[in-house]
């Protein structure tokens, strides 16, 4: 008996988060907070959004409560459309839904809860849904549910919206299971009891902005869960569980051993041995792509073949291992996403996995095809990641700071030559468009990928897309230099050679004047002519350089009146080290005229606060394609 | 060995390719009128797969709702290289909900599955069974796929007590031929494509409809003991069934919607604008929540549950409509209609399929005016733009039914009058301009500005900007006229930059500031399929320029005119000491045009390009 009481004493302690998620209730007489006067043109407003989950794992337990109770004040007519409808439903793995209310409060206090039988229930995923009825502006909308599901290890909780959210408030209670939580800045914890709390307060609606980390910046909280004492998601578990000796599924080690013996590494310097056997792995191995079936490889230095994604990883930490070059495994979050956690592994965030060699100080990224031994992938520049050295005795995970490539690492070069048909009517343009560092790799890339696996017609689409979009061309020939994979090692610029004819005049008459729309024969530029305000800062995928140079022949009997409009000299006024600039300059040869343009952004990064000065050099760019040179019919 | 040898040359050809095609698609139809009429399907499908990284080519969904059995889901992989054959477990074979974001809630699904280990240089077949539950909705069957299709067939097999009625329609019709047989005692017809390459849709297109090769078959009726009955086949049957539909939808006490509709015409005097007031009254107050269940996809719900509660889907807001109209002493009536993604005339396919849509319309002063309210902001008096150009079947009554068709809303209705008033600087523009814009055009830019309403000043700013976004804009004022017999207006101040070029006592601008259709162009060698415009369009801009006093004018422009089937441009310029007026004047008659048309139109664009690029040039 005293056995039986023991155990119900345990039952009813353990239970009793479970029970009070169950017995969530709103309040029967709501007080909502007052909308501030800088919503009030808004054409709703999110009152609280509170979001509880418990979730309770254990020998007869498995499962998560969710709770989800949102208030939102409708201002205009507009907006009833987007909030009138409520569907309960979280992860999609629902077992039931335990409570569903829903009810209008209408200015004038009066509540009208919304009859259960309203309620429809999809017939598949029975996922319960309701409209509200008889919605006008200046109504509240409130409902609330929780739902039993099964757990998920992890999730996102997004609580920013394009309109304002004045409460967002996240509560965890567990049983058997620990949480970890990644916040945005704008929570703070606290605790009641065993609930742990994440509040924040007065979120400004949601922007999405060019160049700029819109993902990480959203207002959101991440959490994920693992059972009580068996966190394996921290570095100091996860990299040696995962990364500490390579193995293979579909070849064997003394395949792996004959295919270094094979690769002829010998009596080179470890910085040829890691780049010979890049080069190897990137130019005959393709990854086993969803729907295709990994099979069994014969002999790994037979040419082109195709290898599970994990096996190539593996097998460059296993060549590594075996030619005893030191090498660490290092994870990142890709910037844009969110920040790598010092001390564990968050999902769903995307983690990078590649290998750095200290010695040389470069990165080897298995993953990404396009990307040659050297520098890591331009998402992770300036981020922190970590490092694990599996070879390595005692603390073997560390940070590590990632390196940022240089503007002149990345440069996209056009040279020119402009001649102008005998009626002006169309113009003809030899143009050698070269690009180095990552927009030289991703150009070398999928120009090869799209010239082995697509029809010529799309082939000529990416070539008008990437070199001269803007302007209506006819290709009458082109052809490609530098193609090969090995030119990324030296950072050998990729170059596409093209002659192209234009549909169209590129010329205005005016008078005895004649325009030659000159500038457009770089390529598209973007700007930022319409957007003037900037909630977030500027981040670019890479630092990077420009420079063109067109060459125009005159056409006879003509001569310059005016390239004044060519001639552009922006500057933003930042750290000289940093800052970016668009400067083109003109002169007359003989019967040339030739502008060259020098370009540069040497910053990934450009505060809020400089944004006008950086809208500037955009705008110059964008200017410039649409400048035109003047010239005049000769006396 | 020879034969194998034999085989293996065959096979080449057939094989050679590396991109997924259909060796064979097959549907027949059972129609059997013993015991009732029962309508069952057969689908049979065999694929090619030369590369496996081409999941998407075999995973399949066959997509049903309530009114369809899916049964007998069967399928196979053939590995070539050795001729392995693994089976489709019925386990993976999935029931799915389809999720669309503008319909609430739906008996929408399909069977979803993924053939088993497919390798490179695979066959892939699979067959269900699809039986009609009701027969007034049988399907309709198309030939041409996303991938290459050797041979495409549809068999009708029904019995001879049964009179089916069918239509081909699309494109490439050549390519299919058609026989009738008889096969113990029934009577076959039979469709066979061969040949079809795969449908690459455009964007900006007509209805793909309208390409793709497809027939559209119903039963006209079928005979028992007792007599015949009559199904589809004729307008008269359609409306018949559609009537049995909505004859009982409104049973409820309509006291307070009548005393809602009194007090909302009680100021006005004409059928108009009583008409006016209710319609804007369901297009503010109503809220579009649509149902598609069963029935409920059909079958409009009663007007006073419609009106308490506020919102409802097309059906339900035109019934409601309806009967307000009705209260108000209007000749108001249902009305079934097709999107213009339906391209098929009632004559052509009368049967349900023909429509997807129902709005209210009433006879006023002898015109016959359509009111969707699905549209917010659709302006009162003109057709939402989803059905202009289409025919509508109206409801008269129990037997009486018409079917007119919805005009376009003409280029004037459509009207953008924007109009500069800036001065010349040494470099730059600076002033003032006013934008009216009417029509659907208004209706687009108040439901953009409803859905966007965090990017409200971006939008307004886009009406002047979409085509020169170096222009810089603050808005003066704007007013959407929600439901106005007024323009959405707004008022700006001006500035763009670096546009006047000073040459050695020269000025010199470019008198246009923007450019609509600029870059409308179409490229004819490569684009297969017709443009949808949307709506026809007519810009009045006008252009009033202060120059220094102390120029004169060296060179203007030579006004132009120029009109095609198309569209029609006009282009002035006229100098007065001091002051410089331009207008621009675009206007597009149709609300789309064919691949016939692309000369046509390019030769339109190629103008408008040539006269926006047009420069002044001053001296003093």
């Amino acid at each position: 008996m005293k056995q039986i009481f023991t155990f119900l004493a345990v039952l009813i302690i353990a239970t009793a988060p479970a029970q009070e998620i169950k017995r969530y209730e709103w309040d029967a007489k709501p007080v909502f907070q007052e909308i501030p006067e800088q919503y009030k043109n808004e054409q709703a407003v999110v009152l609280f959004d509170k979001r509880w989950v418990h979730t309770r794992v254990g020998a007869y337990a498995f499962a998560t409560f969710n709770m989800n109770h949102f208030a939102v004040k409708i201002n205009t007519a507009d907006a009833i459309n987007k909030y009138n409808k409520v569907r309960a439903e979280d992860n999609g793995y629902i077992r039931t839904v335990r409570d569903f209310h829903a009810r209008i409060v209408k200015p004038t206090g009066e509540i009208k809860v919304l009859k259960p039988e309203s309620i429809v229930e999809t017939e598949v995923d029975k996922v319960k849904s309701i409209v509200f009825e008889g919605v006008e502006p200046g109504d509240i909308l409130e409902y609330y549910f929780i739902l039993k599901e099964n757990p998920t290890s992890s999730s996102v909780e997004i609580f920013q919206k394009e309109i304002p959210v004045l409460n967002a408030e996240f509560s965890i209670t567990k049983e058997g299971v620990e949480f970890n939580v990644s916040k945005h800045e704008l929570f703070t914890t606290s605790r009641e009891g065993s609930k742990m709390i994440y509040k924040a307060s007065d979120l400004k609606p949601y922007k999405e902005e060019k160049n700029s980390k819109n993902v990480k910046n959203i207002v959101k909280l991440i959490y994920n869960i693992h059972v009580s004492g068996q966190d394996n998601a921290q570095w100091t578990s996860f990299m040696p569980m995962v990364y500490k000796k390579p193995s293979f599924n579909y070849f064997k080690k003394n395949q792996a051993k004959a295919f270094i013996t094979n690769l002829h590494l010998e009596n080179l310097s470890t910085d040829e041995k890691v780049k010979k056997l890049d080069l190897y792995v990137k130019e005959n191995f393709d990854f086993v792509w969803k729907g295709e079936k990994a099979k069994k490889i014969t002999n790994l230095s037979a040419g082109k073949q195709k290898l599970a994604a994990s096996d190539v990883f593996d097998l460059y930490g296993f060549v590594l291992r075996e030619l005893k070059i030191p090498y660490e495994v290092v994870i990142c979050v890709d910037r844009f996403y969110g920040d790598t956690d010092s001390f564990r592994h968050v999902n769903p965030l995307p983690h990078e996995v590649m290998y750095f060699i200290p010695e040389t100080k470069k990165f080897i990224t298995p993953y990404e095809k396009y990307l040659s031994y050297g520098y890591p992938m331009y998402e992770l520049q300036t981020s922190k990641g970590v490092s694990y050295n599996p070879t390595a005795k005692g603390t073997n995970v560390f940070g590590i700071d990632f390196p940022v490539a240089p503007a002149d690492y990345t440069l996209s070069q056009t040279v020119n030559t402009v001649t102008l048909s005998e009626d002006f009517s169309s113009a003809t343009i030899d143009k050698k468009f070269s690009t180095t560092g990552y927009l030289g790799q991703i150009d070398r890339y999928y120009s090869k990928q799209i010239k082995e696996n697509e029809e010529e017609k799309d082939v000529i689409d990416y070539l008008k897309n990437r070199t001269i979009k803007d302007v209506d061309v006819k290709i009458l020939d082109y052809s490609y230099e530098n193609k090969d994979f090995k030119d990324n090692y030296t950072n050998t610029p990729f170059v596409i050679n093209l002659k192209l004819e234009t549909k169209e005049t590129i010329t205005e008459n005016a008078g005895n004047l004649l325009l030659v729309n000159l500038g457009k024969v770089i390529g598209k530029q973007n700007n930022l002519y319409q957007e003037n305000e900037r909630f977030s800062d500027v981040d670019l995928l890479y630092n990077k350089s420009y420079s063109h140079k067109i060459v125009l022949n005159i056409p006879e009997g003509y001569e310059v009146e005016s390239y004044k409009d060519l001639v552009i000299d922006r500057t933003m006024d930042y750290d000289s080290n940093k800052t970016c600039w668009f400067k083109s300059n003109v002169k007359v040869e003989g019967n040339q005229l030739i502008v060259e343009v020098d370009e540069k952004y040497q910053s990934l990064t450009y505060p809020k606060e400089s944004y006008q000065e950086y809208r500037k050099v955009v705008n110059a760019a964008a200017d410039f394609a649409k400048a035109a040179l003047i010239l005049k019919r000769k006396q | 060995m020879k034969k194998l040898l034999l085989f293996f040359l065959c096979s080449l050809p057939l094989f050679a390719q590396d991109k997924t095609k259909i060796i064979y698609t097959k549907e027949t139809v059972f129609i059997k009128a013993d015991k009732g009429l029962s309508i069952e399907t057969v689908t049979q499908e065999k694929r090619h797969i030369p590369k496996s990284k081409e999941f998407e080519d075999y995973t399949v969904r066959i997509p049903y709702n309530n009114f369809n059995e899916i049964s007998d889901v069967k399928g196979y992989t053939l590995l070539l290289k050795n001729q392995k054959k693994i089976n489709l477990s019925a386990a993976y074979v999935s029931t799915n909900e389809i999720k669309r974001e503008d319909i609430f809630h739906s008996d929408f699904k399909f069977k979803h599955f993924v053939f088993p280990q497919v390798e490179d240089n695979s066959i892939v077949e699979y067959s269900y069974r699809n039986k009609f539950k009701e027969p007034r909705l049988v399907s309709q069957f198309n030939f041409q796929d996303r991938v290459l299709t050797e041979k495409a067939i549809l068999r009708i097999v029904c019995d001879p007590a049964v009179e089916i009625g069918y239509k081909l329609l699309g494109e490439n019709q050549d390519k299919i031929s058609f026989t009738q047989t008889t096969e113990e005692g029934r009577n076959v017809y039979t469709w066979e494509a061969k040949d079809l390459e795969a449908f690459k849709a455009e964007d900006r297109m007509i209805s793909r409809m309208h390409y793709l090769p497809h027939v559209i078959y119903f039963v006209k009726n079928y005979k028992t003991e007792t007599g015949t009955n009559e199904l589809m086949g004729t307008v008269d049957n359609l409306y018949k069934w559609y009537v049995s539909l909505t004859k009982n939808i409104n049973t409820k006490d309509q006291t307070e919607l009548k005393s809602k509709t009194l007090e909302l015409i009680k100021d006005k005097s004409s059928e108009l604008e009583k008409a006016k007031v209710i319609f804007q009254w369901v297009q503010k107050n109503l809220h579009y929540v649509a149902f598609e269940y069963g029935m409920g996809g059909f079958i409009p719900r009663d007007a006073v549950d419609v009106f308490s509660k506020k919102y409802g889907d097309c059906k339900d807001m035109a019934n409601l409509i309806n009967e307000m109209m009705h209260h108000a002493g209007l000749q108001s009536n249902l009305t079934w209609i097709g999107t213009r993604e339906k391209p098929y005339a009632y004559a052509d396919v009368p049967s349900p399929i023909v429509d997807n849509h129902m709005i209210a319309s009433a006879l006023i002063n002898g015109r016959r005016y359509y009111f969707d309210a699905t549209d917010r902001y659709c302006e009162f008096g003109y057709p939402s733009q989803m059905i202009q150009g289409k025919e509508a079947l109206v409801g008269i009554s129990e037997t009486e039914y018409r079917i007119e068709k919805v005009p376009a809303v003409s280029p004037s209705e459509n009207k953008s009058s924007i109009s500069f008033n800036l001065t010349l600087g040494e470099s730059d523009l600076s002033g003032s301009v006013t934008s009216e814009i009417s029509g659907i055009n208004k209706s687009d830019l108040l439901n953009q500005l409803s859905m966007y309403n965090s990017q409200e000043t971006e939008i307004w700013k886009s009406v002047i900007t979409r085509s020169n976004p170096k222009i810089d804009l603050s808005i003066t004022t704007s007013h959407r006229n929600e439901y106005a017999d007024l323009a959405a207006r707004a008022e700006y101040a001006l500035s763009l930059k670096d546009w006047v070029k000073n040459l050695n006592g020269k000025m010199l601008f470019k008198p246009m500031a923007i450019y609509p259709f600029s870059d409308a162009g179409v490229d004819d060698e490569k684009r297969k399929f017709g443009i949808d415009l949307r709506s026809t369009d007519d810009f009045q801009i006008t252009y009033h320029y202060s120059i220094p006093k102390e120029y004169k004018v060296e060179f203007l422009p030579e006004n132009f005119t120029f009109e095609n089937e198309l569209g029609k441009m006009a282009f002035t310029y006229k100098f007065e000491p001091g002051i410089v007026k331009v207008t621009q004047s675009v206007v597009l008659k149709k609300i789309d045009f064919g691949r016939n048309e692309f000369q046509s139109w390019n030769d339109f664009i190629k103008k408008l390009n040539k006269n926006y690029n047009q420069s002044i040039v001053f001296s003093k």
